[in-house]
């Protein structure tokens, strides 16, 4: 096992070290007083890895003296772009400067895997992360809206547009619609994303003047998650489009993370019964 | 008394909820992830179940949406039982069917008097 001795007092070693349980569990004590804890199992972790590119041996866990795990941070990389995921430290160990000791280690493994940028998103409210996240030169690019609707919302009398050809998405077309894209996702919504979670289902729209759009979600056993959107056209558009996803899901909860705040399909999807659970703010270190 | 389930990851509050549940001269069961507590409340509906919104494999919203689609379960008294900010907690605990939130930390001299003030009459 390689051993980095840091500045601080903890010692920190490569999270390729731990099988996925180990991983949850190390990153569940680290959010036992978060502000929104969202625990994890060993199956979810290892989706997580999966899903969103987590190099693990570019990732790293915190020890303190006596060899146990006391923080956590995980790096995604994607070509030339990293991203900085489950940061944490437990509460008693807090103001060690772990934290800062985790963020140097990632960092260093990002620039030295030839990446270019780093980004992250922190949730709104956390301030100790976010003054953390400044001090590293980090700055804000956006807000991120983590939305949530539960099955059978009413949406009854949607001004739904009827002009336009509505058809399913052929789930061997799906990978072709998603190199398509022009929007700005979150990591978390990226198509290598979408592509990895799988269980993809899509409606396209065409309009009378040849205008094409599309949605394409992730249609898990109990969730709808991860959507991608097409070109915004018009409201009633995107309106008929998520209309037509949720008449096929009924019995679906849907949560969809970091929706962009000035995405012009969230006040769609307000429309249709969604509920904004809390903001991420996500921000960007460029070397 | 109540046969109530209590659906929670932490050990720590959920030992700390069953003492106080029990010495209130409650039944317990505790399951500690959402898939357990939902096949559980399938097998075996209970008085009133208690839901951690967080929880490690399927959240405690789609828990919850589970529970109020079943057709033998949708007037099961269900509690939102979270650390969240309350005001949050409270908006997506109504929106899944939720019929309060009791938030955590726990109050313990106020506990078991929440919990049975969900509970129908006959159970008191």
């Amino acid at each position: 096992m390689m051993d980095i001795q840091t500045a601080s007092s903890g010692i920190l070693v490569p999270a390729s070290a731990y099988d996925y349980a180990a991983l949850a569990e190390i990153y569940n004590d680290t959010r036992v007083d978060y502000i929104v804890p969202m625990p994890m199992n060993a199956a979810r972790m290892k989706e997580y890895v999966r899903a969103y590119d987590i190099a693990l041996d570019a990732s790293f866990i915190v020890l303190d003296d006596g060899g146990e795990p006391v923080g956590i941070g995980m790096l995604g990389i994607r070509d030339d772009r990293a991203w900085i995921t489950r940061l944490g430290v437990l509460p008693s160990q807090r103001g060690r400067r772990l934290g800062q000791a985790l963020m140097d280690a990632m960092r260093e493994a990002a620039w030295e895997r030839g990446c270019r940028s780093i980004q992250l998103e922190v949730i709104e409210g956390n301030d100790p992360a976010r003054h953390l996240f400044i001090s590293n030169g980090f700055v804000d690019i956006r807000d991120l809206l983590v939305v949530r609707r539960p099955p059978r919302t009413g949406q009854t009398s949607p001004l739904l547009d009827i002009t336009s050809k509505m058809t399913p998405i052929a789930p061997d077309d799906i990978a072709e619609i998603l190199a398509s894209r022009t929007d700005c996702p979150s990591w978390l919504d990226e198509s290598p994303s979408l592509l990895q979670w799988g269980q993809l289902r899509g409606y396209e729209a065409t309009t009378a003047d040849g205008e094409r759009t599309w949605v394409v979600y992730h249609a898990g056993t109990l969730q709808l998650t991860h959507f991608a959107f097409g070109p915004y056209i018009k409201a009633s558009i995107a309106r008929t489009l998520m209309f037509a996803v949720h008449t096929e899901h009924p019995r679906s909860d849907t949560k969809i993370e970091n929706v962009p705040a000035n995405s012009p399909y969230w006040p769609i999807m307000q429309s249709l019964g969604y509920i904004p659970t809390f903001t991420r703010q996500e921000m960007v270190l460029h070397r | 008394m109540a046969r109530i389930v209590l659906i929670e990851d932490n050990a720590l509050n959920a030992r700390l909820a069953e003492r106080i549940l029990v010495r209130a001269g409650h039944t317990v069961e505790t399951l500690t992830d959402g898939e357990q507590g939902y096949n559980w409340v399938l097998d075996n509906p209970p008085d009133i179940v208690l839901l951690d919104l967080g929880l490690p494999d399927i959240d405690g919203q789609t828990v919850a949406a589970l529970i109020r689609q079943h057709p033998h379960l949708y007037h099961l008294p269900m509690v939102a039982f979270t650390a969240w900010p309350e005001a949050m907690a409270a908006e997506i605990a109504e929106a899944y069917g939720c019929d309060g939130v009791i938030n955590k930390p726990i109050d313990a001299r106020r506990f078991a008097q929440q919990v049975e003030g969900y509970l129908p009459l006959r159970q008191l």
